[in-house]
């Protein structure tokens, strides 16, 4: 009777012990909780290849947790503290369009299960023509092709290669325009289609800011940058030590030259044309500035400074990076070739009324 | 003759709000609000840039042959995806899912097509992972 009084003593303890021990990492798990699902498009097939981040903000707190979609389509939080949260996974350009859903509620000890459905961006699912993820696609199938900076002879950065913009998933940025151009740029979204992409007019007055792949090949006085899906396909940057021409016919891509501080290939240009809207309205006085680094083989960094006192309120600057890609080439795009401008009546944009 | 009986089935679908965008946007031609599901054979393909096309002959609910045209992207674009100009062939008996053409013509984009031997070509998803 003492033994059993006695065992039981030290029984009940125990038993809360292993109690605790056993249930203190169950209470643990439900600390928190889990959000999982899969991205799909309008068709209602899983997206796979898109390996961008998505987040989850904390409405309390802001704090961000973010994660990898897999390349098939899936992606999965674990252990977040309960709450409630804005689940975001920006894309880029043009196939879908960002995900964002507000006040999506994680609970403790659960796994909330929620597909993403993304909505068509503009190109409305139409097959082979979404320049974002074909920039991404090609990017992701070059593989790793870091290692040191190629040089020239004289030993200047030699930037020749193909290469991809990676792909902006944020939203575009406001313009900084005076208001005669934000009317203009205004009315040019309002006709859509009627941009000069429509009639295989060039879409950039800086090609370097385009999502297109282009070719830089580059000797010690000339750099040719060949791009890829514009009209007319190349540019020439000076590098010969020439100076801006005094008599210039204003032009889409301008007058570009280039010179070297340092490892930075610095290349300005300016007799530029007023047609181009791409990179927003502007006029004759514009002077555009780009700045290139490849910091190593397979980046390229471009750095884009824009100032046009008659248009622009202030001088613009914009931040670009570029991936080498390897086994491709520029094609050939004849974009007269298929392209049927009597299914746009109205007339584009001809540069200041 | 065409054996295969085509069919041709609007689907309304929910209104997208549009933003116009001065990119030669396929949202500007074509009406995401008027899905079509069209069967028929292929008549021609046009490798073009900036767009492909392919036209397939159909035969409406009239019984009479008509005439379509579905767009696709750039071939620049759709060679790097492992196409060629006779991934489509004339005489292919496909069904194409698409949205009408705004203007009113027989003109669709392709964004879904299915080949007679069951392949299934789409954007994104398993149009990208025939091609990795």
């Amino acid at each position: 009777m003492t033994h059993k009084t006695a065992s039981r003593k030290f029984l009940i303890p125990l038993l809360t012990i292993c109690q605790i021990l056993l249930v203190a990492p169950s209470l643990a798990q439900i600390t928190t909780g889990a959000i999982t699902g899969n991205l799909l498009d309008p068709n209602g097939s899983v997206i796979t290849g898109l390996s961008s981040s998505i987040t989850l903000t904390s409405v309390e707190s802001g704090v961000v947790y973010d994660t990898n979609v897999t390349l098939q389509g899936q992606y999965s939080f674990a252990n977040i503290p309960p709450g409630v949260y804005n689940l975001n996974f920006p894309v880029s350009c043009c196939m879908y369009r960002t995900y964002a859903e507000e006040n999506v509620e994680i609970l403790a000890g659960s796994s909330l299960s929620r597909d993403l459905e993304l909505e068509w961006h503009i190109n409305l699912g139409t097959i082979g023509d979404d320049p974002g993820m074909l920039a991404e696609d090609m990017i992701s199938q070059s593989g790793d092709l870091s290692g040191p900076t190629p040089r020239m002879p004289d030993g200047k950065p030699d930037f020749s290669g193909v290469w991809y913009n990676v792909p902006d998933r944020e939203p575009a940025r406001p313009d900084p325009l005076q208001p005669w151009a934000a009317e203009i740029q205004q009315q040019l979204r309002e006709l859509g289609q009627q941009g000069p992409a429509s009639y295989c007019l060039p879409q950039s007055a800086v090609i370097s800011t385009l999502i297109f792949p282009y070719k830089f090949v580059q000797t010690d006085d000339l750099l040719v940058q060949m791009i890829e899906f514009v009209t007319p396909g190349f540019r020439q940057i000076f590098l010969d030590g020439r100076t801006q021409p005094e008599i210039w016919n204003p032009s889409w891509y301008g007058f570009s030259t280039g010179h070297w501080e340092g490892d930075t290939l610095v290349v300005e240009s300016t007799g530029f044309n007023e047609i181009t809207p791409g990179f927003g309205v502007h006029t004759e006085a514009l002077k555009v500035t780009e700045r290139y680094t490849r910091p190593q083989n397979d980046i390229l960094l471009i750095e884009v400074i824009a100032e046009d006192p008659e248009a622009f309120t202030e001088i613009w600057t914009r931040n670009y990076e570029a991936r080498l890609v390897e086994g491709q080439e520029i094609l050939e795009f004849v974009c007269a070739e298929g392209n049927d401008t009597s299914l746009f009546a109205q007339p584009v944009w001809r540069g200041r009324p | 003759m065409n054996k295969l009986s085509a069919s041709c089935a609007l689907v309304l679908l929910a209104f997208f709000p549009l933003n116009a965008i001065s990119h030669h946007s396929f949202i500007s031609q074509f009406d995401p609000a008027q899905e079509v599901v069209m069967q028929g054979t292929v008549a021609r393909v046009r490798w073009t840039n900036p767009h492909a096309f392919f036209d397939v002959t159909v035969i409406n609910e009239a019984g009479v042959e008509e005439l379509w045209a579905f767009e696709l992207g750039s071939p620049n674009t759709l060679i790097r995806y492992g196409w060629f100009r006779d991934t489509i062939k004339i005489g292919d008996e496909v069904s194409v899912d698409g949205y009408l053409a705004r203007s009113g013509a027989n003109l669709a984009n392709a964004k879904i097509v299915t080949l007679a031997d069951g392949t299934v070509i789409q954007a994104g998803s398993s149009y990208l992972e025939q091609t990795r």
